[in-house]
């Protein structure tokens, strides 16, 4: 079509081609809805939006109401945190059979080693809880709350490499350009509360060996841009421009805001483009956000004994300790998908000494969220995810040296948890084989790990899509299992 | 003649869609119809009941010999066609077809057929008249078997079955079933006790009661604990319908499979007469089986209240009260409302339009008083209510009222204590209870336990008690390392109550060291050592700093060489400014020297004496950042006649480090000079552990501090 046809059509709203199906659809709607949902006639009855589907509500009950994801980024070595493989001390050194590595794709930093020598942790496991969970020495705080996570130790990805593998867990593919699972949320739950963003980030960066992070990671993609996550940053200014310039008054904001609607709600009326619509609705919530968002990211009314759980670092803003402190803040005010990132678990080398470092800033922070959640008895209603973008190789990376190696990357197999939200507590789920290196037992695919978070959201994943150049699209994509085994 | 043409539209009409018809039936698996034929299929339930009606009157009007029949035939079987046609566009809809609508399918496409052969037919006259009454009570008996499966699809398989014990699915059970008596009798009162009781007990059975379904019938005991699988009752009603001791019998109502599951799970469990849900182990399929029965009672705890249309919702929400439907089409609410500064306690008195709706209720962090709280006693069925971080005590609390259905109260981060335990003791059906930072005493907490039975009250977790936390390090204010003026420096530490100690003698600091005086006095160079202490925490490390006094800035100054301007340029004076770079190599603060050194001549108009020069340096070995090679210093009187003053060859790493800030010093022997001039060589080989072995390495450079010679030995 030619641009100036598109644009006349676009101010239609509607052409003639949409008329048709949307008539159809419409009537036919009509017809059966009436005798299904008795408010359809009255007037502003149940309104169908944004395609076929009823968005801003469950599909049913949810056991989760909001989700507190965090991500580790760079991925974390399973051997170091949650996957116990005692074999790998017993043949230290010896070559990874061919047998268990089946061509295996290597990345650039391994393809030319010329021998794959097993490597065992260098910190020692020890067991907790209940059912006497293995747990790494770097992990002493995790291992206090194992009754209340449920490790996954069978989790799996197709990308080897970070940017690609990371994307695949935020969007459900490994190209960018879809929309992050936080935005996911949005467009299929709404947000609880109009004056904050559903869908928020904070990062934190450890002393490890880090790799980039992108905004396009909390994009929304092809959905609309209210659904975009928003990064709140640490310090003074959580949210860049938020506030107003000096000389500005709130009341003056205030006119400046109508005004600007109104010239928005014009060009609207002329090209019927809806990011219109959706950039007056940002300017609205950022003008409440200029009041909801230091009130929610001050942490000076925390009691101390709150400090000390999450550890004094929680007072340092832009830690992982904070970050984890103002999740459950941004939690208590409704915000639906909250979704930290720390940095720097890369140890392609020099792990022993970056992963116990990396791990203390962790560890206890994220064990303190969840006794924090707990305590509230928001953890029913919470689900929180620890976790990272793929595993790392049970050989070493490089030369051979018992007390100092590395771990390359390897996607067949990997360690996260989950707590909360409608999740099984105190359980291992999926297992490996001796060596680490393959399922044996409950593989979970990325897709399953969508379809289950939305599940636990009171979404079925088959039916969140959104219609984007001529196809559905979803989260899932064409795939994905709701994991049964870990449902409460 | 126009009646001709209107008869030959319908002879065209009728061929054509009863080809149709039989078109989709062959084809119906490969068919994907667009939207708007789609649409037209939902005319079925509109359009059926036509078909019905005319056939019944055709058949009347062919008895009666009317003139206008052959006009009923035409219609009505073009009506029959179109009433199938469209229906089978319908079933198109719904996925999988089942059982039901297949039966209805095949049934209404029998009946198009039918008419259509009757339409057939009725143009050979020498039809004999015979064919024509087996085709119309063939069409009563379908139309009324069609009738009866389509109406079991529209309203559900139970509809057209008479029931006299009426729906009893909405029978509410606990949180905590016992399995035999809320999960399998109800089952059994159901599908077996209309003959298995004690005035009709069929094979001497009687399944009213645990006790004598235990004793068994003629045929024995009906479980066998041993072998739960072997049982008889599982056997019986798990024969195929058409066994003959298949239970119950085939023209009863029939087990649906979720009878049957809680049946075999209770048995396979070993039938016991007292197990509770909360002691089944999760994974096994009876759970899920229970746990989805205590949901859908508890849905059906909400089909009581009051209907809630979507414009009610949206009137009484705001941007800071969110009212939103806890899921698709329940009429239970939830409602939020955040702290805004307009609040006040009207907002929630013009709810009580929808008090009965209200089942969750967060109010956290408002500034509610015993208002809110009256209010909130007319919410009769809420059921979650938070009101933590609200400023309520005991007296506003007394005002809550008795809200039988309120199981979940979160009343953390308030002032409520043990004033408060009466009214919550009368709260029947609370089972959780937040109190975490409250004034709740101990003996209050088991108090309330005591008093009410089953409630789980939730205060710090002991877990969180086992949680250690060391202090972070205080920061010194100001941020400050090098001085020519005396000045003050002051300890800060972002928690309260903590003790600060220092030592500034060098020694390592204890708890028995000065403890933080307002503000330490520098005025010389000082090696200030501080720590944080607080009972109940983990002390801090010990930190440090340096403070190096220079003496006044060279009246003159001139570097040799330019530094290298791969970092860009640099103006001198910046080895003056008293600044400290960070650790960052690419700050505009460092000067960068690798093929030429650091060559630096600085006069004074008045002679000085000068204990030490200090360079202030950066150590990275990863981008090729080392300590130089050496460090000479030569000085005088006269600045053509510069004599050696002292040197320094520091010494090289041996392995790999992290970033570091770094001072060489290098001592100068005792002589007034007012010329000086420093020369540093970069390092000329890399050692051979670094991946850069054998290249030049790196100096950087941002500050150069002349120390004085005073009297007093430096620390």
């Amino acid at each position: 079509m030619e641009l100036k046809e598109k644009i006349a059509d676009e101010k239609l709203n509607i052409n003639r081609r949409h008329f048709f199906s949307k008539l159809s659809v419409g009537l036919g709607t009509v017809a059966l809805g009436s005798l299904m949902i008795p408010d359809l006639f009255k007037r502003g009855g149940a309104g169908i939006e944004e395609g076929m589907l009823k968005v801003g509500i469950p599909h049913f009950a949810p056991k989760a109401k909001r989700i507190i994801y965090l991500f580790q980024a760079g991925a974390p070595s399973q051997f170091e945190s949650f996957d116990y493989k005692p074999l790998l001390r017993e043949r230290m050194g010896e070559d990874l059979p061919e047998s268990i590595r089946n061509g295996q794709r290597l990345t650039g930093m391994t393809a030319s080693q010329d021998s794959f020598p097993l490597v065992a942790p260098f910190s020692g496991f020890k067991q907790y809880g209940q059912n006497g969970t293995w747990i790494n020495d770097y992990f002493p705080y995790t291992g206090k709350i194992v009754d209340e996570i449920c490790i996954i130790n069978s989790m799996h990805t197709e990308a080897i490499n970070h940017d690609p593998a990371i994307t695949f867990f935020q969007t459900g593919n490994q190209n960018s350009g879809r929309p992050s699972m936080g935005s996911w949320m949005s467009y299929g739950l709404g947000s609880e509360n109009k004056n904050l963003p559903a869908f928020v980030v904070l990062t934190s960066r450890g002393k490890g060996n880090s790799q980039g992070l992108y905004s396009k990671l909390w994009s929304s993609g092809f959905l609309n841009s209210k659904h975009q996550g928003v990064l709140l940053r640490s310090g003074k200014d959580p949210v860049l421009y938020l506030n107003d310039p000096a000389g500005v008054s709130r009341e003056d904001k205030r006119v400046i805001i109508d005004k600007i609607a109104e010239l928005n709600d014009q060009h609207y009326k002329q090209t019927g483009d809806e990011e219109i619509k959706s950039r007056i609705a940002q300017y609205e919530m950022a003008f409440r956000m200029q009041m909801s968002v230091p009130e929610v990211m001050d942490i000076k009314k925390e009691p101390e004994s709150i400090i000390k759980m999450y550890g004094a670092e929680a007072l340092i803003p832009g830690t992982f300790a904070a970050n984890c402190l103002q999740a459950r803040r941004l939690a208590e005010n409704g915000v639906r998908f909250i979704q930290l990132y720390h940095q720097g678990w890369d140890q392609h080398g020099n792990l022993p000494g970056e992963m116990s470092m990396q791990a203390l800033d962790v560890d206890q922070a994220s064990a303190a969220l969840v006794l924090d959640l707990k305590q509230r008895g928001m953890l029913d209603d919470t689900l929180v995810i620890w976790g990272g973008e793929f595993g790392r190789t049970n050989y070493c990376q490089g030369r051979f040296r018992p007390d100092n190696y590395g771990r390359d990357h390897h996607p067949r197999s990997f360690s996260i948890w989950m707590a909360g939200g409608g999740v099984k507590k105190g359980i291992t789920y999926g297992q490996t084989d001796e060596f680490g290196y393959n399922i044996v037992k409950d593989p979970v695919h990325i897709n399953d790990f969508h379809a289950t978070l939305l599940h636990l959201m009171g979404v079925n994943h088959e039916h969140l899509t959104y219609k984007y150049q001529g196809r559905r699209f979803r989260l899932t994509d064409v795939a994905g299992n709701v994991v049964k085994g870990i449902l409460a | 003649m126009r009646l001709k043409v209107v008869k030959i539209f319908f002879d065209f009409g009728i061929y054509s869609l009863a080809i149709l018809l039989a078109f989709f039936l062959v084809f119906e698996r490969y068919l994907e119809l667009p939207s708007l034929v789609r649409w037209l299929g939902h005319w079925h339930l509109l359009i059926l009941h036509f078909p019905i009606v005319m056939i019944l009157v055709t058949i009347v009007q062919y008895w009666r010999n009317d003139k206008a029949f052959s006009w009923y035939l035409s219609l009505t079987t073009l009506l029959t066609l179109v009433s199938a046609i469209t229906g089978l566009l319908l079933s198109l809809e719904g996925g999988a077809k089942g059982d039901l609508i297949l039966t209805h399918q095949w049934l209404g496409v029998s009946v198009a057929f039918l008419m259509s052969s009757w339409y057939w037919f009725s143009q050979n006259l020498s039809i004999p008249k015979v064919y024509f009454k087996v085709i119309q009570s063939g069409l009563v008996v379908l139309i009324v078997l069609t009738g009866h499966y389509g109406g079991m699809v529209t309203h559900g398989k139970e509809f057209l079955t008479f029931d006299p014990t009426g729906s009893d699915e909405t029978t509410i059970i606990s949180e905590n079933p016992n399995i035999y008596t809320n999960i399998v009798q109800p089952v059994l009162d159901k599908k077996c006790v209309s003959c298995h009781n004690t005035n009709k007990s069929k094979g001497e059975l009687v399944l009213g009661n645990f006790t004598s379904l235990m004793k068994g019938g003629e045929s024995g005991s009906l479980v066998d604990v041993d072998n739960p699988g072997k049982s008889e009752l599982l056997q019986r009603i798990q024969f195929p319908i058409d066994h003959e001791d298949h239970m119950p019998p085939e023209e009863e109502k029939q087990l649906t499979e979720v009878e049957l599951g809680i049946i075999k799970g209770w048995v396979e469990q070993g039938a016991p007469g007292e197990l509770y849900f909360s002691e089944l182990i999760d994974t096994i399929p009876l759970y899920s089986i229970v746990q989805s029965k205590i949901e859908e009672s508890k849905k059906s705890t909400w089909s009581h209240l009051p209907e809630i249309s979507d414009d009610r919702i949206n009137e009484l929400s705001s941007v800071y009260c969110t009212i939103r439907r806890i899921y698709s089409n329940t009429n239970a609410l939830q409602i939020l409302v955040f702290p805004h500064s307009s609040y006040s306690p009207e907002l929630l008195r013009n709810l009580k339009p929808i008090a009965k709706n209200i089942v969750e209720l967060n109010l956290s962090n408002l500034p509610l008083s015993s208002d809110e709280l009256k209010t909130i006693s007319s919410f009769s069925n809420i059921e979650i209510l938070k009101m933590s971080g609200t400023p309520i005590n005991d007296d506003d609390f007394k005002s809550i009222g008795n809200l039988g259905n309120l199981s979940i109260l979160k009343v953390y981060d308030t002032q409520l204590g043990d004033g408060a335990i009466g009214q919550l003791t009368a709260l029947s059906g609370l089972k959780e209870l937040y109190i975490y930072n409250t004034l709740f005493t101990k003996e209050g907490i088991s108090d309330l336990i005591h008093k009410k039975e089953g409630l789980n009250v939730v205060t710090i977790s002991d877990k969180a008690l086992e949680f250690k936390s060391v202090l972070p390090l205080s920061e010194v204010e100001p941020l400050k390392y090098f001085f020519r003026e005396p000045f003050f420096v002051k300890l800060k530490h972002p928690l309260d109550g903590i003790d600060l100690n220092y030592t500034i003698d060098g020694s390592v600091p204890d708890i028995n060291s000065p403890v933080k005086e307002d503000s330490i006095f520098i005025d010389k160079r000082m090696l200030l050592k501080y720590f944080a202490s607080k009972t109940g925490w983990g002390s801090s490390e010990v930190d440090s700093v340096l403070y190096l006094k220079s003496t006044r800035a060279p009246d003159e100054y001139e570097l040799g060489e330019k530094p290298n301007l791969k970092f860009g340029e640099r103006v001198n004076s910046l080895l003056f400014d008293l600044e400290k770079g960070p650790d960052n190599f690419d700050d505009d603060a460092w000067m960068a020297f690798r093929n030429e050194n650091f060559v630096l001549s600085c006069s004074w108009n008045e002679a000085v004496n000068l204990e030490s020069v200090i360079l202030s340096s950066l150590i990275h070995p990863d981008p090729y950042i080392f300590p130089p090679s050496s460090i000479e210093i030569r000085g005088g009187l006269d600045e053509d006649n510069l004599k050696p003053l002292g040197s320094l060859r520091p010494s090289q790493l041996s392995e790999r480090q992290n970033q570091q800030l770094k001072y060489f010093e290098c001592n100068v022997e005792s002589t007034p000079i007012k010329y000086i001039k420093i020369i540093v060589r970069p390092l000329q080989k890399i050692p051979m552990w670094h991946q850069g072995k054998g290249e030049r390495g790196w100096f950087f450079i941002d500050e150069v501090i002349f120390q004085e010679r005073t009297s007093a030995k430096p620390i």
